[in-house]
């Protein structure tokens, strides 16, 4: 898929929204290749005698329970935060996407294809009985925690909703003359279904990848904050609010409000893209 | 099938010129569509007259502006779109500058609406006897069981074999027909002045549409209330209209009494509409015309320049006016006397 | 009687539902690589004592025996032992489900009584002061993670002004238990007329409920504000206003057709705020099943966890059969 560059640029300009979101999303993956790097401090080394200092000059957003500088931290935290969310939203990307074809296309059929539709939907409905976080944390739980884990039980819980997205949109598409087409020239069912049905069913998946990825982020984070993610000392948002928690309590607000601060703009920030590409996707949703 | 011309309307006397008030004067009626991109201009100047007890019929290609120019008359047009220009006069009141609480007044009693798609408009989760109740309330304070009454008495005027049994029906219980037996029911119910019926036929089989058609005139005609019939359907206007306005591109290009309409068309628009008519009847099919181009922006001079065959070169630059040729026929062509008089041939 | 079909139609599929939720959790725990007796016998058991364990459990046997086994001891209620605890989970489970119940019935009132007004408030005067101020604050609670959010009302509310007592959980520790009626101290205490219990009890339950409130309302709200706009927009509410209704009567008209949608979102509310409630206990050190859970993951306590999973799923499942049966008397299309 193309995207014609001024075309994009003057409807970017329009959308101060979806403006703010592409910056967040151009800093936090500048922060994921270089931030330990550029962070004033080495992200997991506690200073001796200055823990939990408030913001000053050396400390800008000051220091944690063990010495550790929290912007240095806060500014690293986005390696590890992106790469999981990344990884687990591209997998469950695919797998939803291909379950989504198949159960779309094959949708209302007959013979073992119309089987393996109703058996994914049904699938999809039971797993969703689940409340995501809580299932986040029975996969991780069951599994031990560890990053891997919290990309597979991320990777997991996302599928159902590309699923979701992409099946409406097949069930859309597959209604088109084209499609009547390609079967007239004799393509077989999973070839039409793939070939020529999903590239034109996938916008709605695209535009949720934005999103889905910050919604990683908030659930990598939750998983970590309550000690099933990313062990401790990594810098990451959720463990670092874990670690200021008890600070917040005796007012040294500066342990937790950073991280989370970083948190919220990032996953407000990736929400407010894909809604800028959807309604760039998609003119009618414009309001 | 039924000629055209010979329809109820060939020995009515037509009320025209200023002997009689006019109930309902729309003048230079400009209406936008609004959107990201800018105005998408639909109405563009429509006048219309409607005299107390006659039945005038707007004919049109689907898009050209027909529900919205009901929906402006009533004042129910909301954002995106806009009534940028005209007057809309009922009884000499301009509706355009009332408030909704005036307004209110005045809808279902003064002036009532029927629509295409009739089970889409009724409340799918209410009774229809309840939402007929609703409106028999709306302008007369009744209590419970006169407001039963008067709905089953409504439902057995419009046709409903035994209204005591369908109170308690929902929408989705009935058919299309019914449901726009529903929606006549609702717009007599305070016997308005006007009824304005949107495509009342769309979607029905045809027997269905002409017993609709026929209620509702014969219901139109013992109230004393006038018609505003707006139609695809040429056939059906002939039949139930005295007169004939004829709509393109958000504009009303020529109007005659219906005898006049048929015989002496003057509107290259018009005349091609005729043609269509009559061979698709001749085929035995009920479609009158096939889709015109959507309205894209404001046009400069007159809208149908493009597909006009006798056009000439001031059509593009400038519009002309809605003129008499004859007595009580108007239209809006810089070339309608020649064509009135025979010395240009559409 | 036409409801006791659709309701009986709809109840024959719970049971596969959750005969289809219970072989997710067996297989969750047992496909997975790595032995779940370690985790089940704790760990700092001995070798013999997860030798033990795997004997007693069956975890030698084929895989569909130890399912009906599984299957059996659940019907039985024997959801196994807690090693933490070391008491059954089921006893755990029956102790601290009142404590969460109380926060989440409490924050979906307050989400369905502020946000249902709220959204139709907006819908209703689309594009005023109130409807931006919705809109973003909306944004912002979409994006604003529960937790954090938490943290930073205690810091405000504890620390700075100190209206609410701080995350100690239920109640103050001079203050001594209301007499059990329900489980739900707050009820509890009104109940059995305990009133510093009941002061206690009110005090402690602001924060939390302020906190889920606050973030998940906007969910309730923006739903029944974009219901309602489309109701308002539709072709029986334009008719009902070309017939002479008021105002009044085509907000009903608008009202009565959102409905279904809007129980519906209440439905997922539940499922949202179950997941909420694990995190916001957490932090206010609640002692419910949220906490339970979390610290069941923490300390590896499998038996716990898979029991909390699985009521987790046979409770939504159960909200939303009980949505399905509301739909029957809010839409009459779907009794025919």
């Amino acid at each position: 898929m193309t995207i014609p560059t001024a075309h994009f640029w003057r409807f970017a300009r329009t959308q101060p929204g979806f403006l703010f979101g592409l910056v967040v999303v151009m800093v936090t993956v500048f922060l994921a290749l270089l931030g330990p790097w550029i962070a004033p401090y080495r992200p997991e080394e506690a200073l001796p005698g200055q823990a939990v200092l408030p913001p000053n000059v050396d400390h800008w957003m000051g220091t944690d329970i063990s010495g550790m500088d929290i912007f240095s931290r806060v500014i690293a935290a986005p390696r590890i935060d992106l790469t999981i969310a990344l990884i687990s939203t591209v997998v469950a990307f695919v797998g939803g996407v291909v379950l989504g074809v198949v159960s779309g296309f094959f949708a209302g059929a007959r013979g073992l294809w119309a089987l393996v539709s109703n058996a994914i939907m049904r699938g999809a409905d039971i797993f969703q009985a689940f409340p995501l976080f809580i299932f986040a944390l029975a996969l991780v739980g069951f599994r031990g925690p560890s990053i891997q884990n919290v990309i597979v039980a991320l990777a997991f819980l996302n599928v159902p909703f590309f699923l979701r997205v992409t099946r409406g949109a097949v069930l859309h598409v597959r209604e088109r003359p084209f499609v009547d087409a390609a079967r007239c020239v004799g393509g077989s069912g999973l070839r039409i279904a793939f070939v020529h049905v999903m590239p034109n069913a996938l916008t709605p998946a695209l535009a949720n990848l934005s999103p889905t990825i910050g919604f990683s982020i908030l659930l990598t984070s939750a998983l970590s904050f309550v000690g099933a993610g990313v062990p401790i000392p990594t810098p990451e948002w959720g463990s670092m609010i874990a670690i200021g928690a008890p600070n917040m309590m005796t007012g040294q607000w500066w342990t937790a409000l950073f991280p989370g601060l970083a948190l919220g703009v990032t996953i407000l920030g990736y929400a407010l893209v894909g809604d800028g590409l959807r309604d760039y996707l998609d003119p009618t949703h414009r309001q | 099938m039924r000629s055209w011309a010979t329809g109820s309307a060939t020995t009515s006397t037509l009320p025209i010129g200023n002997s009689v008030d006019a109930l309902l004067e729309v003048k230079d009626l400009h209406v936008d569509y609004l959107r990201d991109a800018g105005p998408v201009r639909v109405l563009n100047g429509v006048d219309l007259t409607v005299y107390p007890g006659e039945s005038l019929g707007v004919v049109g290609e689907s898009g050209v502006g027909k529900t919205v120019l009901v929906r402006a008359i009533l004042g129910l047009l909301q954002p995106p779109w806009r009534v940028t220009r005209g007057q809309v006069l009922y009884e000499g009141d301009e509706l355009l500058r009332q408030s909704e609480k005036e307004l209110r007044t005045i809808r279902g009693r003064g002036i009532a609406l029927t629509t295409h798609e009739p089970r889409k408009h009724l409340n799918p989760v209410s009774t229809i006897g309840a939402q007929i109740a609703n409106v028999v309330r709306a302008h007369a304070t009744v209590g419970h069981a006169k407001a039963r009454e008067r709905v089953l008495e409504l439902l057995g005027r419009v046709g409903f074999p035994d209204p005591e049994a369908r109170l308690t029906a929902y929408p989705h219980e009935l058919s299309g027909g019914m449901c726009q037996r529903v929606i006549i029911a609702m717009a007599l119910a305070h016997s308005p002045k006007l009824l304005m019926a949107d495509e009342p036929t769309a979607g029905l089989d045809v027997t269905i549409s002409l017993q609709v058609l026929d209620l509702m005139r014969g219901l139109v005609r013992d109230a004393n209330s006038s018609l505003l019939l707006v139609s695809r359907d040429l056939g059906v206007v002939a039949h139930y209209c005295q007169r004939v306005a004829v709509m393109y591109q958000g504009r009303i290009v020529e109007s005659a009494g219906v005898q006049t309409f048929f015989e002496r068309a003057t509107h290259p628009y018009s005349r091609r509409l005729l043609r269509a008519a009559t061979a698709a009847r001749d085929e035995g099919r009920g479609a009158t015309t096939s889709a015109g181009p959507r309205v894209a922006a404001a046009v400069v001079g007159c809208a149908y320049t493009p597909r006009c065959p006798v056009r000439v070169e001031r059509c593009a630059t400038e519009p002309p006016a809605l003129e008499p040729v004859a007595a009580g026929h108007l239209v809006r062509c810089f070339l309608g006397a020649e064509i009135a008089a025979g010395r240009v041939t559409v | 009687m036409r409801f006791w079909r659709y309701a009986a139609q709809r109840l024959a599929f719970l049971p596969l539902q959750l005969f289809i939720v219970s072989v997710i959790v067996f297989f969750l725990v047992r496909l997975l690589p790595g032995d779940p007796s370690y985790l089940l016998a704790g760990p700092f058991a001995t070798v013999e004592r997860v030798e033990e364990v795997r004997t007693r459990l069956g975890l030698n046997q084929p895989l569909h025996v130890q399912y009906v086994r599984y299957v059996l001891s659940i019907a039985r209620g024997e959801l196994g032992t807690s090693w933490v605890t070391s008491r059954p989970v089921l006893a755990d489970i029956a102790q601290r489900l009142p404590a969460t119940m109380e926060l989440v019935l409490l924050a979906v009132f307050f989400c369905v009584v502020i946000g249902i007004p709220l959204g139709v408030l907006t819908a209703v005067r689309k594009r005023g002061i109130a409807d931006r101020l919705v809109f973003g604050y909306g944004l912002l609670a979409g994006a604003l993670p529960d937790f954090w959010f938490a943290l930073i009302v205690i810091f405000v509310f504890f620390y700075k002004l100190g209206w609410f007592p701080g995350p100690v959980g239920q109640l103050d520790l001079t203050v001594s238990m209301p007499r059990h009626v329900t489980g739900m101290y707050a009820l509890d205490a009104l109940l059995t007329a305990d009133w510093p219990a009941l002061r206690s009890a009110v005090t402690h339950l602001v924060l939390p409920v302020a906190t889920l409130t606050a973030i998940y309302m906007p969910l309730v709200m923006k739903n029944t504000r974009s219901t309602m706009e489309d109701m308002l927009g539709s072709d029986f509410v334009t008719y009902a206003r070309a017939a002479g209704l008021s105002r009044l009567m085509q907000l009903r008209y608008a009202l009565r057709n959102s409905l279904p949608s809007v129980v519906t979102i209440v439905g997922i509310l539940f499922w949202f705020l179950l997941g909420g409630a694990v995190l916001v206990e957490t932090v206010f050190a609640w002692g419910g099943l949220g906490q339970y859970a979390v610290q069941s993951v923490v300390n590896s306590d499998y038996a716990p966890l898979q029991a909390f999973v699985l009521l987790t799923a046979v409770f939504t499942s159960v909200v939303f059969l009980l949505v399905d049966l509301a739909y029957f008397f809010l839409d009459p299309r779907i009794r025919a």
